[in-house]
This record gives structure tokens, C-alpha cells and sequence, in this order.
């Protein structure tokens, strides 16, 4: 429940934040840096006196959009190979695996940085980046789901009425690995918030003027002794998220396990 | 008359990996050349024990698994080599219902449309009928068509049964591999199927190839029984036959293994229980499959492996001492 | 008369099902004397396989609880112990052997070492001494070369060897009572009928008293003195074997005789029970088997019937019996 109104009270702020940023994120006033929070600058001001609330407020959407797009580019492909190699299994299966797991074998960080260092910083870029590492992880568990799935009867039933491959896999196997793969999503936007934020937190990824929680962090980090709160409120928001995306995720594990295991 | 299937020198091999580059070095002989036939409206049962192929063979004649060699012939057409497209019209012909009730249905499907699926497949019914006919299988198999918007898990054992065999009712087929279908279920819904197999098959001169390893309930039901030993008919004979003149050591250790529910009966019955385990089909004995187990075993029966020979009135048996 | 070594009497036991509490136990009542086998008959939601965890106190509390009754093992009232004492009886004095041997053994510890625990444990031997035994008890039931099999790990073996194993487990402490729950059924009927012949026969060197949870009629008639048949968690007739085969009283009974296909004796169509098995939720009122009863009466949805005696040691809890107008 907390995750479900934390997520959606993100959206909510990453769809409205135009309209509801008391500042232009981006402006600046060099001559108003590092003001403590106040009325006039709810959470106070950065290192180039821009509003830290507003340049929260706009880093939202960057949260929001790698939780959606990011996902999706781990996902689509991570759940179309999973079921090639699941059902079909043989040379395909062997090849798939091997790929996976040899992207799977480097730590997701360093790999996202090997490939936002090769694509170059920006925000298209490093939704590529941390999508492309995080394919095996939906391509593993949609695997061998899928190969469990296969070799229950209702699928051999299914061959026997004379139904096609494609017909097997959209209509006997996918509703019944849907729960999986929902819950692998709602984990991996987690996931790929967490990759977001240290990715730009690096270096590499959200370039200012652009505001994410990561690149906040950042530069925030250097101020830490005497602007705490450059660091405090980025930092926040994104423990909120994650601890918010994991309880959908566990949620909804549970939520849909019941009633399989209704069974 | 022919016969509706003929099945002659089916032979199934597994091939076995091992080893990092996956090298083939064994094969598992799961099913090593079988002759067999059913008629028209008739019930071939086949029993044995695990690793005895019996149901290998039931996919195999479904092509649900490909032979390794041999022929089927359905209604006298040769469907060992069939192409995709003629397969599919095939398997109008043959349906099959598995022994797991809690895993042969889709369980992100309503009952209703389980069955409507093979008739949705091949078209046989415009669609407008379809929600008919399903009503009228449910019926036939004594469920209600309020039935059709519940989930498997809203059934219990015996039903889910019942709404697998009305699924392969659906495309009127020839025939149906029935493969241990009432194996778990408790006795009281075991006999509510057996009698509903038997009252369709009345009614639509269905023939079963019904697979078990309960002799009991395979000598209920079926006309003839063939009893299958790691790969291999040891016997065939009518189901009066194989009670009360069963030839080869293992029908007769298989028949004394029976317990039958009478108590004085079971006090007067000798009985002595077969020595040793069920073989590996991967390294089938030399000679007679079954003689390191046979208590008459000869010195004939390890060098050499017995034909399936016929010894009067289609009484099959292979053993040399027949 | 003596004194029975088992004897349930009253047992009440419910278990608390999301949120709900339901009671599966009715009344249950039975004895078993040394010597007996007695079978405990039933399919599934009949009660039987809770009855003989319950004997064991295998069942958690929550979320099973007993409500009531006593269960009297050797003179000792077996609720009355505490959990430490408990450990003392299952295992030594009353052990029990499960359906799949493949799960009920631990895969990662050897065969032998499975069978040396139960004796080092409760037999205080040493490890020595416990080795030897349980090579002398894999040898007793039957396992070639049990020095090597000692050494074996369970899935090494195969089903009906397994199954030995437990066997052995089980019976290392020479327990006065063994309950098999369901001990042949996932194995094949010519292992079944090795493993049922092995059971009798070290039952009689041993010189314990079985008690057989099972749904096959036909392995109660060769194995068994005494019958206890169960429906939806009650206990219905009960009786000695040839009794109960030859003059089933309870409507159910009969149905269930019927039910099964007769290798000596061929029907066309089998004789069926109507309806199925009532969930433990939704029992009907009065006698649970009155709605699928053909021989009902008024009182029978009314009013659940008492246990009737109809001759020695033959009760069956039927108002059919009771004599009511």
C-alpha cells in the first residue's frame, strides 16, 4: 500500500512539474547560492543558487522515465529471448544462454558504465545502457519459466488439438508466466532507478543543467560540510522510490501467487 | 477387417548426453520394437510398470513425440511420416487425456473455452454453435453448462477429468490414448470415470489405448491387454485371457501383486513377490529382458531374447518356456 | 481383557484456515492391541492421514488444534506429555513411515547415517554401535551389500529401496507401534507387493502392531486384522477385517467395496457412489454421508448418529443400525 501511494505520488509530481515548480529549475542567481531552506526556497538553494525543490520537482521525471523506458528496453527483449530459448531449447537455447550470461557475469554498474562511456553521457543514452544490462535478468527467469511451463500437460494437450507454436506461446504459455515477468518489472524500475542515480552520480549520464536525484547527489556531495541539504533531499527521494518500487513488487508477488495457489 | 491402428516394430530411442561438449553415448530404449493393433470401438490396455515405455508409446502413437522407427497405420494410412499439414488433420482422429488432472488444463482458461479450443482450431463448427456443442459435451460427461465460466482450480480431481475428456470428445475422434487417466483419483470418482469412458465408447464406438499400471482397472476396462516389460509386449492376450490363463512370469507376478479385497481369498493365495528391481532401460539385460527377476528362468533365456509368438485364439506370449 | 496399546478415544481436532477455524475431527474413536494391524481406510478429505499425524503430535499448533479427547499409548495419555517427552516416544516407541520416500529423506546426509541417528538419539549408542546396527538393518530389509548401501545417498536409490530405508529408520528402535501412511502408493505394484510382504513380515519378528493409513481396499484384506473406516473426519464402521469384507454395515462401506474392479470378479459397469467427498467447510448437516446416501433417511439430515455396536468389536455409526422408526 505505502509503495503503491509513494509510486504514484512520483508520477503524479513528475507529470505536474511544470505547473507546480515554484522556480525555473534552471535558472540561476549567483548571488543567492547555497541559501539554507527557507520560506522563499522551501529546501534552499544549489551551488549555482538554483531552487533545490523545482530542480527535485523536474528530477522526478527523469526517475519516471527510466523506471518506464528503461524497463521496457530490458524487458521486451529480455522476455522475447527468454521464451526462444525456453521453447525451443537446442542450438538457439545454447547460444541465448551464453550471451546472457556472459552480459550477466560483469557487475550491472560497470557494465552500464562501460556502455554509457562508449554511447557518451545524455539521457538517451544511459536509458540504453542500463535497459541492455538488464536483459538477462527478465531473459533468465522468462527461460525457465517457460521451460517448466512447456512440459506440463496442458501444453502437450495443447500439440496434440493440433495448435501451432505461436498459438501455444501467446495463448498457453504467456498468461501463465504473466505474473513472473510483472513482478521481475516492478523490481527491475528499482532497480534501474538505483543505476540511474549512481550512474549520473558518476559522472556519466544527467548532464546539469538538467536536474536528476543522481546528479544532484553529486554535486551535492561535494558541499556535504556545510549544504547538507543539497545532498539530504535527493538522496530521500530516491530511498522513497526504491523502498516504494519493492513493495509493489512484493506485493504484487504475493497478490498474484494467491491465486495461482489457489490451485 | 482392418484394423483401426496398426503399430509394427515401434522403436523409441533417447539419445543421452553427457559430458561438457554433450557427447551422445548412451540411448535409452524406451520403447524397442512393438507390434500392436486396435479395432474399431475397442479398449487396448497397456500396463507395466515405470520405464516400461508404456507411455512413450501412447505420445508416440500420437506423433506427440516422433518414432524413432517403425510404422503406424491409422484407418490403413501410414502416419509415422506425415507432413505438418496432414498431421493437422489428424488430429481430429486422436486425442488424448493425461493422468494429472491438476496439470493437463490450462489453468488461465475457463473450462468453457478448454474445450471449445480444438473445435475453435479446426473449424469444425461455425462459431455461433460452438457455445452449443460445449454445453452438450459438458452434459455428456456430466458436468453443467454453468460450468463453463469456472477455472480449473474451481474443480475438483474427478471433474477436471470429466472436462478433459470432454475436450477430447470434442472433435469426434477415432481414437483416444487414455494415459493413466484415473490413476489420481480416489476409488469412488475412479469408478464415475471408468464408467463414463466405457458409456462413451458405447455410444460413439470410440476405441482407447488405455495406459496404467493398475491391472485391476486396465482388466476392467479394456477388451484385450497387452502387458509391456523395459520396452517390450511380453504378453497380449483378451482381458479373460490374461486373468485366468496368464503365461509369462511377469503377468503372473503382476497378477499376484494384485491385492484383491477379500480376506479369506488373500489368506489362501500363495503368494511370492517378484525379487529384485525394476530394470534401467539403458542397459537392458542380455538374452530375455526379464530373466535376471524370473523365478524359471533357463540357461536359453539369458543367451536368447524370446519372440512375441502366438500360441492360440491371439494369445501372444514371449517366453521361451510358453 | 487387555488393555489396549493405542487408544484414541473422542478425538476433536480443527485447524484455523484463512481466518476461518474449521473442525476436520469428529469423534474420532479406535483401538489398537499389541499385535493388531489395524487399517485406517478412507480417501482424501476423510480425515485419516490428520488422525495419524495427530497420534504423533506431527501437527503444528496453530494452526491445528485439538479440541478434545484423550490418546492413550502404552498407558500414558499422549497430550499430557511435554513436547521434550514427545521426543521420546516418536522414533522409539512409535515411529512412522511416509508416502514419498524421496522427499522423507534427507538428500543430503547417506542412507546409513539416516538410520544410526533414530538409534544414537534414543538408544544412546555410540558410533559404532550404531553403525553396526544399521547395517544389520539394512540387511533386514532386504538391501544387497548393505556395508555399501550404508554409504549411499537417497538418490541413489530407487523408489522401492528408499522405501526400505525408511523402513528401517523406522524400525531401528524396535517401536512397539509402526504407522505407515500410505507407504506403497507412489511405488509399482510388484515393489508394493515386496514392501506390503517386508512390512508383515518384520512386524511379526519385531512383534508391533501396525497401523496401515491407506485407500486400498485390496492391500486391507492381505495386510490387516483390523478395519477403522473414515468419512469426511469421522470414523463410520469399524471392525475386524473378515467382518468387515464379508457384512459391511454403513451404506458407505458397501459403496466403497463395490467401487473397486475385481480382478477375480468382472462387471460391466461399476457400481458407483453418487456425489462427491463434502469439503471440511461445508458439512451437511446430521450424518455427513446422508446427501449421498441411497438408503436415507429423515432423521439422517437431522441428526448425526452415535456409533452403534452390532456385534463384537463391529460398530458402525449408521441409524440404520440404531434401529429408528
Amino acid at each position: 500500500m505505502f509503495g503503491i501511494i509513494v509510486v504514484t505520488i512520483i508520477v503524479i509530481v513528475a507529470l505536474l512539474a511544470p505547473l507546480i515548480s515554484p522556480y525555473d529549475h534552471t535558472q540561476t542567481d549567483l548571488f543567492g547560492t547555497f541559501q539554507k531552506p527557507s520560506k522563499a526556497h522551501l529546501l534552499g538553494t544549489d551551488e549555482l543558487g538554483r531552487d533545490v525543490l523545482s530542480r527535485i520537482f523536474y528530477g522526478s521525471r527523469i526517475t519516471v522515465v527510466v523506471g518506464i523506458v528503461a524497463v521496457l528496453i530490458a524487458m521486451v527483449p529480455g522476455v522475447v529471448l527468454g521464451m526462444i530459448a525456453g521453447y525451443w531449447r537446442g542450438k538457439a537455447d545454447s547460444v541465448i544462454t551464453s550471451v546472457l550470461d556472459a552480459i550477466w557475469a560483469f557487475p550491472t554498474l560497470i557494465l552500464a558504465l562501460a556502455i554509457s562511456a562508449i554511447l557518451g553521457p545524455g539521457l538517451t543514452n544511459i536509458l540504453l545502457a542500463i535497459g541492455i544490462v538488464y536483459i538477462p535478468a527478465f531473459a533468465r527467469v522468462v527461460r525457465s519459466m517457460t521451460l517448466s511451463v512447456s512440459e506440463t500437460e496442458y501444453v502437450q494437450g495443447a500439440r496434440a488439438i493440433g495448435l501451432s507454436d505461436f498459438e501455444i506461446i501467446f495463448r498457453y504459455i504467456l498468461p501463465n508466466i504473466s505474473s513472473v515477468i510483472i513482478v521481475q518489472t516492478s523490481l527491475n524500475a528499482a532497480q534501474a532507478i538505483i543505476a540511474e542515480a549512481s550512474l549520473s552520480f558518476l559522472g556519466l549520464g544527467i548532464q546539469a543543467p538538467r536536474a536528476s536525484w543522481g546528479s544532484m547527489l553529486k554535486t551535492g556531495y561535494q558541499y556535504l560540510s556545510f549544504a547538507p541539504w543539497l545532498s539530504i533531499y535527493p538522496g530521500l527521494c530516491i530511498f522513497l522510490i526504491v523502498l516504494g518500487m519493492n513493495f509493489v513488487g512484493d506485493g504484487l508477488r504475493d497478490a498474484l501467487d494467491v491465486r495461482i495457489r489457489a490451485d | 477387417m482392418s484394423n483401426l491402428l496398426e503399430v509394427k516394430g515401434l522403436k523409441k530411442y533417447f539419445p543421452m548426453r553427457e559430458g561438457v561438449i554433450k557427447k551422445q553415448t548412451h540411448f535409452v530404449r524406451a520403447v524397442d520394437g512393438v507390434d500392436f493393433s486396435i479395432a474399431a470401438g475397442e479398449t487396448f490396455g497397456l500396463v507395466g510398470e515405470s520405464g516400461c515405455g508404456k507411455t512413450t508409446i501412447g505420445r508416440t502413437v500420437l506423433r506427440l513425440i516422433e518414432p524413432t522407427e517403425g510404422t503406424i497405420h491409422f484407418n490403413g494410412q501410414d502416419i509415422s511420416s506425415l507432413d505438418k499439414k496432414e498431421l493437422q488433420r489428424l488430429r481430429k482422429e486422436m486425442q488424448i487425456v493425461f493422468q494429472d488432472p491438476y496439470g493437463s488444463l490450462n489453468p488461465r482458461m475457463t473450462a468453457g473455452r478448454i474445450i471449445a479450443e480444438p473445435m475453435i482450431k479446426h473449424a469444425i463448427h461455425p462459431p455461433k454453435k460452438i457455445g452449443d456443442e460445449v454445453n452438450r459435451l459438458l452434459s455428456i460427461v456430466g458436468l453443467s453448462p454453468a460450468d463453463t465460466q469456472k477455472y480449473p482450480h474451481e474443480f475438483s480431481g474427478g471433474q477436471r477429468q470429466r472436462i478433459a475428456i470432454a475436450r477430447a470428445l470434442s472433435l469426434n475422434p477415432q481414437l483416444i490414448v487414455c494415459d493413466e487417466p484415473v490413476s489420481a483419483l480416489d476409488v469412488s470418482v475412479q469408478a464415475q470415470i471408468l464408467n463414463l469412458l466405457k458409456s462413451l465408447q458405447q455410444e460413439f464406438n470410440i476405441a482407447y489405448l488405455f495406459i496404467a499400471h493398475g491391472m485391476a482397472v486396465v482388466q476392467h476396462i479394456s477388451h484385450r491387454v497387452g502387458v509391456m516389460y523395459l520396452g517390450k509386449l511380453v504378453e497380449v492376450a483378451s482381458s479373460d485371457a490374461i486373468f485366468e490363463r496368464c503365461t509369462h512370469p511377469y503377468t503372473q507376478a503382476l497378477m499376484s501383486a494384485i491385492p484383491i479385497p477379500d480376506p479369506e481369498l488373500e489368506r489362501q493365495r500363495t503368494k511370492t513377490p517378484l525379487r529384485g528391481e525394476v530394470p534401467n532401460p539403458i542397459n537392458p539385460p542380455s538374452g530375455c529382458r526379464f530373466h535376471p527377476r524370473c523365478p524359471m528362468a533357463q540357461e536359453v533365456c539369458r543367451r536368447q531374447e524370446p519372440l512375441l509368438r502366438d500360441i492360440g485364439n491371439g494369445h501372444k506370449v514371449a517366453c521361451h518356456l510358453a | 481383557m487387555n488393555k489396549p496399546l493405542l487408544d484414541i478415544k473422542d478425538l476433536n481436532v480443527g485447524f484455523q484456515i484463512d481466518g476461518n477455524f474449521v473442525q476436520i475431527l469428529h469423534d474420532v474413536s479406535f483401538s489398537i492391541s499389541k499385535g493388531d494391524s489395524c487399517a485406517l481406510v478412507g480417501e482424501s478429505g476423510s480425515g485419516k492421514s490428520i488422525t495419524s499425524k495427530t497420534i504423533m503430535r506431527l501437527l503444528p499448533d496453530p494452526p491445528a488444534k485439538i479440541l478434545g479427547g484423550k490418546i492413550v499409548f502404552e498407558d500414558t495419555d499422549l497430550f499430557s506429555l511435554e513436547p521434550s517427552e514427545m521426543y521420546t516416544i516418536r522414533g522409539n516407541r512409535i515411529s512412522m513411515i511416509f508416502q514419498e520416500p524421496m522427499t522423507s529423506l534427507n538428500p543430503v546426509f547417506t542412507c546409513g547415517a539416516q538410520i544410526m541417528e533414530p538409534l544414537m538419539i534414543h538408544q544412546h549408542m555410540s558410533k559404532v554401535e550404531a553403525k553396526a546396527k544399521a547395517i544389520e538393518m539394512l540387511r533386514l530389509v532386504g538391501i544387497q551389500l548393505p556395508e555399501k548401501r550404508f554409504s549411499s545417498y537417497p538418490h541413489e536409490l530407487s523408489g522401492g529401496m528408499r522405501q526400505r530405508v525408511m523402513i528401517a529408520i523406522a524400525l531401528s528402535c524396535s517401536p512397539s507401534l509402526l504407522i505407515a501412511d500410505e507407504p506403497t502408493t507412489a511405488l509399482d505394484p510388484t515393489i508394493q507387493a515386496q514392501i506390503l510382504a517386508l512390512i508383515k513380515e518384520l512386524k511379526d519378528k519385531i512383534g508391533m502392531s501396525l497401523l496401515l493409513v491407506t485407500h486400498d481396499l485390496g492391500m486391507v484384506a492381505g495386510a490387516c486384522t483390523h478395519v477403522v473406516v473414515m468419512y469426511a473426519g469421522t470414523v463410520v464402521e469399524r471392525a475386524e477385517v473378515d467382518q468387515l469384507f464379508k457384512n459391511p454395515q454403513h451404506p458407505y462401506t458397501r459403496g466403497l467395496l463395490r467401487s473397486v474392479p475385481k480382478i477375480n470378479n468382472r462387471v460391466d459397469m461399476l457400481h458407483t457412489i453418487e456425489g462427491v467427498v463434502p469439503s471440511f467447510t461445508a458439512l451437511p448437516q446430521g450424518c455427513p454421508f446422508s446427501p449421498r446416501c441411497s438408503q436415507r433417511m429423515p432423521i439422517c439430515s437431522q441428526e448425526r448418529p452415535p456409533l452403534f455396536n452390532v456385534k463384537a468389536n463391529h460398530d458402525a455409526r449408521c441409524w440404520l443400525i440404531g434401529g429408528v422408526e
